[in-house]
């Protein structure tokens, strides 16, 4: 009885006009975003964390939700008919979206596309509103040693997954931990790293980082070479697959949906990691591997399905552990601080409506896109048109105004110019941005955590190895280190990622 | 020669030498007890470790035949950019928004379309006063002035 008061509980909330309302434009930028190369949905959601500082939080975290959901569907558009990913969980999509397109099936890829994304995206809701709670309640019985080891674990996961030098992101990671720990001590009220600077006193801010990295590092990035974007001219007509496009499409979007609802739910997983794998899956299983690549239904089936089950299932972990798996789940991590809730186990307690309201807004978020991405599919088409030239400004612009806005302090310019120059270094030489910001936002739990624990344990770091949740976390994490930098498992994982990468 | 490459791990290895003497001087504390500088100790000790791996491995690759990701050619508009944006902030407490942020805009569509050099400031003018419109005047966010006082 107390699970339908709680579905109620949800509906209500995410059905009061001012959540509607935010839930509709959190879908509609994130569609935008993913229809426009060049600014992701962890751009976005950077942008706008300044500006949910004026909004209700529950409105705000669903709007920072949206975005991510929605650019998971708009990202398909621009792969389809542009060849172009708007964001990085649409890249496989490209392979067999595009060749349909050149091949006049652009609308049942866009039709199978948006009715996979539409199942996943529902089964992943379904799945989470089971899952949450119970482990939010396993949860309450994690103390310290348990929190950092799963953080580590999660932390971990996300430098193995890495794509790129994995040495580099380790050492990312670290960077980001000591950016956090800049300011003031929680535990001492010590005053450390300021470097004299008093604009320091209350640390780096999430927001300078965030936006400098994802947003301004962006621009960086696009304005390398601009105008390479081209539009391949291509008529969108009849959207409806047709029964044979459904029945080679059914298994491989329900294949798509459960690795993706499992790759979400997995600490430095989420949606990119889940269309790789369930395309690699897809053509391993096909009977006719060969048509991978040429235009074969289910290399768009699977892989966005799966991209939309894992992004609304990573949002378990941070829901339920209050540990963001990702870098898109840290960006509403850092949301959620903005009001002063802290997501974990208390906070279906302490913000049942939020909790339940966010993932109702969800149900109701899918049947958004739906209508936005199908009927309106031509506007979609013509905003992939718009030059970056223009958008370039304008997303300067707002980073600018947004950052400065947070404490009307020109030092916040400043940080986000330097993270935007450093975000388009790192990239060119091969760090990964996503580690540095994961870990900045978790180090101050960890930190924590690890401080806690060897209070509690007397000095004595067999406090991590005598808890068997702790412990599995770290074999885990130790695992993972070891076969990433020891010969098989290193040429294997190379392989790999090298063929995902292709 | 990878000298971009290896000015990024001589950063890294100075900045955790710093970390490390901060740390130092705040108290590392003890494993029963741990000080503020306890993690940051522990982490600049990584960190140094993992830089001075990349310098020496990106020394050894530096004979080998390399393509550098930073080149004259694609670096000329990040730095175009780049001087946009100092200037603006050199420039947004002095002038105000209004006129800095034109300024910006212009700047940064010519570096795109170095053509055209009045559509461009006209286009620049209006993005900038719909966004004040829009966040000033609708939102009631506060920008800076600056000496002129000028704002609408």
């Amino acid at each position: 009885m107390q699970f339908f008061n709680d579905i109620l509980l949800g509906f209500q909330t995410s059905l009061a006009p001012i959540n509607l309302l935010f839930c509709f434009i959190g879908v509609l930028l994130g569609t935008l975003v993913g229809v426009l190369p060049g600014l992701g949905p962890v751009g976005t959601m950077a942008i706008l964390l300044p500006i949910t500082f004026y909004a209700p939080p529950v409105a705000s975290i669903i709007m920072l939700a949206g975005i991510y959901y929605g650019a998971m569907y708009g990202g398909s558009t621009t792969s389809i008919l542009v060849n172009i990913p708007g964001e990085p969980a649409s890249i496989v999509t490209c392979l067999d979206g595009n060749q349909m397109a050149r091949q006049g099936r652009a609308g049942p890829a866009l039709g199978i596309s948006a009715f996979g994304s539409f199942f996943a995206g529902t089964v992943g809701i379904i799945g989470m509103m089971f899952i949450t709670k119970p482990l939010a309640i396993v949860a309450l019985t994690f103390g310290p040693p348990e929190y950092f080891s799963l953080m580590l674990m999660g932390l971990v996961i996300l430098v193995y997954l890495t794509q790129r030098s994995m040495i580099k992101a380790i050492s990312m990671g670290i960077f980001g931990f000591i950016l956090s720990l800049f300011g003031m001590d929680m535990m001492s009220g010590e005053i450390r790293y300021v470097f004299n600077r008093d604009e320091l006193l209350d640390g780096v801010g999430i927001i300078p980082i965030a936006m400098g990295l994802f947003g301004v590092g962006e621009i960086f990035i696009n304005m390398e070479i601009p105008g390479l974007r081209s539009l391949y001219k291509t008529h969108v007509k009849g959207l409806l697959p047709s029964l044979k496009d459904w029945k080679d499409s059914a298994l491989p979007i329900i294949r798509g949906t459960v690795l993706g609802f499992f790759l979400g739910v997995l600490p430095g997983g989420g949606a990119a990691l889940a269309s790789f794998v369930s395309y690699a899956v897809e053509k391993r299983v096909s009977k006719h591997p060969e048509k991978f690549g040429k235009g074969a239904i289910e290399g768009v089936a699977s892989p966005e399905a799966s991209n939309n089950a894992a992004s609304t299932t990573s949002f378990i972990p941070l829901l339920a552990l209050g540990i963001p798996g990702n870098v898109v789940t840290a960006m509403l991590f850092a949301g959620l601080l903005i009001h002063n809730i802290t997501p974990g186990p208390l906070l279906l307690r302490d913000h049942p409506d939020l909790f339940w309201g966010v993932i109702m807004s969800m149900y109701i978020g899918n049947v958004m896109l739906i209508v936005l991405n199908l009927p309106l599919i031509g506007m979609w088409v013509q905003i992939t048109k718009i030059p970056f030239r223009l958008l370039a400004p304008i997303i300067i612009l707002v980073c600018i105004i947004g950052v400065y806005n947070v404490n009307h302090m020109i030092s916040d310019i400043w940080l986000m110019i330097f993270f935007g120059m450093a975000g388009f270094i790192m990239r060119k030489f091969q760090y990964e941005p996503a580690p540095l910001v994961l870990a900045y936002i978790l180090g101050p739990m960890m930190e924590h955590a690890m401080v806690q624990s060897l209070i509690i344990s007397g000095g004595s770091f067999k406090i991590f190895l005598v808890r068997p949740i702790s412990l599995v976390c770290l074999m885990v994490a130790t695992f993972l280190l070891i076969t990433a930098f020891t010969g098989y498992f290193k040429l294997k994982r190379r392989e790999v990622l090298t063929v995902l990468e292709e | 020669m990878r000298v971009t490459s290896l000015i990024i791990s001589l950063f890294f290895i100075s900045f955790s030498i710093l970390i490390f003497i901060m740390s130092i001087e705040l108290g590392i504390g003890s494993f029963k007890l741990p000080g503020p500088g306890f993690l940051g100790f522990l982490n600049s000790i990584f960190l140094f470790t993992l830089s001075s791996i990349i310098f020496f491995l990106d020394r050894k690759k530096a004979d080998e035949a390399y393509e550098d990701p930073i080149t004259r050619k694609n670096l000329t508009n990040p730095i175009l950019l780049a001087l946009s944006l100092f200037g603006f902030t050199l420039l947004l407490d002095i002038l105000g928004f209004l006129i800095s942020a034109t300024l910006l805009m212009w700047a940064i569509l010519l570096i795109n379309t170095p053509k055209r050099w009045f559509r461009q400031l006209v286009v620049a003018l209006i993005i900038v006063n719909v966004a004040y419109f829009i966040l000033c005047k609708l939102l009631k966010v506060i920008l800076p002035s600056g000496i002129f006082r000028l704002q609408w």
